[in-house]
């Protein structure tokens, strides 16, 4: 189960799903069905109750859910998401060598790209385990592994260098792919 | 006389645009629609003959602009023009320019509008024809023992206000003598500040008044009638968004007293077509004018329904030279009316006007219901134009029914996609000051703060929460390249955090 945490107004709610259908909410078990229905109204049914609603994306984090009458504004805490979002967008912004840091401190588990290797953007470098969970780091970009800054089983702080990327353009990938 | 009009142009758009237009339909006249480019799928499009594309999305360029809609109605062959409200319907210039071009103006003439129009003019009409307007100085006070012999002729409370402009700046109110010299020295001062005039003027203070209006036409026979009283009490920064009829404190001698003035003022103006006069009605029963409407109003449904008699049909006659069809002693009253302006408006956030699609959109129905609406589920609302998207008119036997019926109506309305004030309407509807009938102009702004509609019980929210947890974590499926690597066992674990 993955555990969300979720604020609308003063409201904290923490929430837990496991794409079954079960949520754990605040402690509370609910069994929920939802339903997509058509122009995007979903249909929520818990219990023998059913309700109707509308639900929006406002921005990355943010959903407007139209109920009642009411419109409740949700904005959910995915820290994880919202890390390795921002390193992303960092990286893809600028030209030259790329340092790939560790978004937040944690412990490698994996190193999965070798130095020199060429690798396309979005392919995975390492995995980091962090908050009781394993997080892919991947290239922000195509390039070639420069440098590889940590060794398997090392412990990273928030910031630490992963990996240098240089950018190259790369065209068939698995022509370069040195691995074996 | 019937075939003066065949061919009728609607210079507006949302919901009234259509409700003229179903009237246009029932007589059988051919009918223009207009249309800016943001509102080229707009609703009332659909419920006209033809439809002619006026200009860019501002209304100053579309439908203010006269000369275009002018030039429109010619090429259409169109022989009468309906304004609605708002817009160019009570522009004198524009129903003057509508009567050079050989077309009819379905309102009072120009000359009428400019004489009703002017605050001043108005006043001045109805001081003659005997109507009780609200007590004060015309002219600025000269002196300071001016103010106070007027002030105690007018009697106390009174407001000082500055001759020199408005928003309050240079507003006193003063309760008693004693405390008129410091306000006067306050008063003179802060409107020399403001607007480099440091006159002032004083007018009775009204307190916790009520808006009351009186419906009329007029036809060009001399035949004026009225179509009795509106109370529109409950606004918002002067927009109304409850009206009903008949007033809970117009009484019959009150309401008598009412009609004639209003009559009289009509009379005395050689006002023609329809119009509401407005006054404010203090809580022992004393009424003031206030000013005329020279156009048909947004609240006229309320009126329609307890009478039974269609307001734009008779707009229409009226314009064609017709004489009323009906003597004042044949109209009939029946029941109670109210309505609720339904807005895309956020009443939790300083009713900020919202914009975006409509994404369901389902009215309420059943018996005593009207709703005379401007938008469709699927609909843009957009920031050009007013955020009324829909009036929901209710009518019963008794003002209970019709409590009953408009708290059913608005449970029953569902508006998915867009901000909207369906729950204030209800809080309104369910106040019991609301209910009893006391109220003033300050109801809202005295006993409404945001997080008072705030009804969302724990469930709610609860259900809201999953939903929209649900819909962060469906998240697209996404081909990361596998280098011959299983990485299947990891994808379970691994969030898809690369976005």
């Amino acid at each position: 189960m993955r555990e969300y945490t979720l604020t609308s107004g003063k409201e904290t709610l923490k929430v837990s799903v496991d794409g079954s259908g079960r949520f754990l909410v605040n402690g509370r078990t609910i069994e929920a069905a939802l339903s997509s229905g058509a122009k995007g109204i979903d249909r929520v049914q818990i219990g023998n109750r059913t309700y109707a609603l509308y639900c929006r994306k406002r921005e990355e984090f943010t959903y407007d859910v139209w109920i009642n009458h009411a419109v409740i504004r949700v904005t959910v805490e995915d820290i994880r998401a919202r890390l390795l979002g921002e390193l992303g967008k960092q990286a893809a912004s600028s030209s030259g060598p790329q340092m790939v840091r560790a978004p937040m401190p944690g412990l490698v588990v994996s190193i999965e790209a070798r130095q020199g290797e060429i690798v396309q953007q979005g392919q995975g470098l390492l995995i980091l385990e962090a908050m009781k969970m394993e997080n892919e780091i991947r290239s922000p970009l195509a390039g070639r592994i420069e440098k590889v800054g940590v060794s398997d089983r090392a412990t990273v702080e928030k910031g630490q260098v992963l990996m240098v990327v240089v950018p190259v353009e790369v065209k068939h990938p698995t022509d370069n792919d040195e691995r074996t | 006389m019937k075939d003066k009009i065949k061919k009728v142009l609607v210079a507006n758009r949302g919901e009234i645009a259509i409700r003229i237009l179903r009237t246009c339909r029932e007589l059988r006249l051919q009918t223009v629609a207009v249309y800016s480019e943001i509102d080229r799928v707009a609703a009332h499009l659909g419920y006209a003959d033809e439809a002619f594309l006026i200009g860019p999305a501002a209304a100053r360029k579309s439908y203010l602009n006269g000369t275009k809609i002018i030039e429109v109605a010619r090429e259409a062959g169109a022989d009468a023009i309906h304004p609605g409200y708002g817009f160019l319907s009570e522009n004198p210039d524009f129903a003057d320019a509508v009567a050079r071009a050989g077309l009819i103006f379905v309102g009072p003439s120009g000359e009428q509008i400019r004489r009703i129009g002017d605050k001043t003019s108005a006043r001045r009409i109805a001081k003659d024809a005997g109507v009780p307007i609200v007590p004060g100085t015309v002219e600025p006070l000269a002196t300071d023992s001016e103010a106070a012999v007027t002030a105690e002729k007018i009697g106390y409370p009174v407001l000082l206000k500055a001759a020199g402009g408005g928003g309050g700046k240079g507003m006193r109110l003063v309760r008693s003598a004693g405390e008129l010299p410091s306000a006067l020295r306050g008063s003179r001062s802060e409107a020399l500040s403001a607007f480099g005039d440091g006159r002032v003027y004083i007018e009775k203070y009204i307190e916790r008044p009520r808006h009351v209006e009186i419906q009329v036409l007029a036809d060009s026979h001399g035949n004026v009638v009225h179509l009795g009283e509106r109370e529109c009490t409950i606004q918002r920064r002067h927009q109304k968004v409850i009206e009903e009829s008949p007033s809970v404190i117009v009484n019959d001698a009150l309401r008598r007293k009412m009609t004639d003035a209003a009559i009289a003022l009509v009379k005395a103006s050689g006002y023609q077509n329809a119009g509401t006069v407005e006054f404010i009605v203090d809580q022992e029963r004393n009424f003031y004018f206030l000013e005329v409407n020279a156009r048909l109003q947004v609240e006229h449904p309320v009126t329609e329904l307890r009478t039974g008699i269609d307001l734009v049909r008779e707009q229409l006659k009226i314009a064609r030279g017709e004489p009323l069809g009906f003597r004042q002693e044949e109209i009939e009253f029946r029941g109670h009316a109210i309505e609720a302006r339904i807005c895309a408006e956020d009443p939790e956030n300083n009713f900020y006007p919202d914009t975006g699609r409509i994404a369901l959109l389902r009215g309420p129905g059943g018996f005593g219901v009207r709703e005379d609406r401007g938008v469709e589920e699927g609909d843009d609302v957009s920031a050009f134009y007013d955020p009324l998207m829909s009036k929901l008119i209710v009518w019963g036997q008794t003002r209970e029914d019709a409590l009953a019926r408009m708290g059913r109506a608005l449970g029953n309305y569902e508006i998915f996609g867009i901000r909207n004030n369906l729950r204030l309407c209800q809080w309104v509807i369910e106040h019991p000051d609301f209910r009893a009938g006391e109220f003033s102009t300050d109801f809202l702004s005295e006993k409404f703060q945001p997080g008072m509609l705030d009804r969302s019980s724990s469930d709610i929210l609860t259900v809201a929460a999953i939903t929209a947890l649900t819909h962060h974590t469906v998240l697209p499926t996404q081909s990361t390249r596998e280098n011959g690597v299983e990485r299947s066992k990891w994808k379970m674990k691994i969030a898809d955090t690369f976005q």
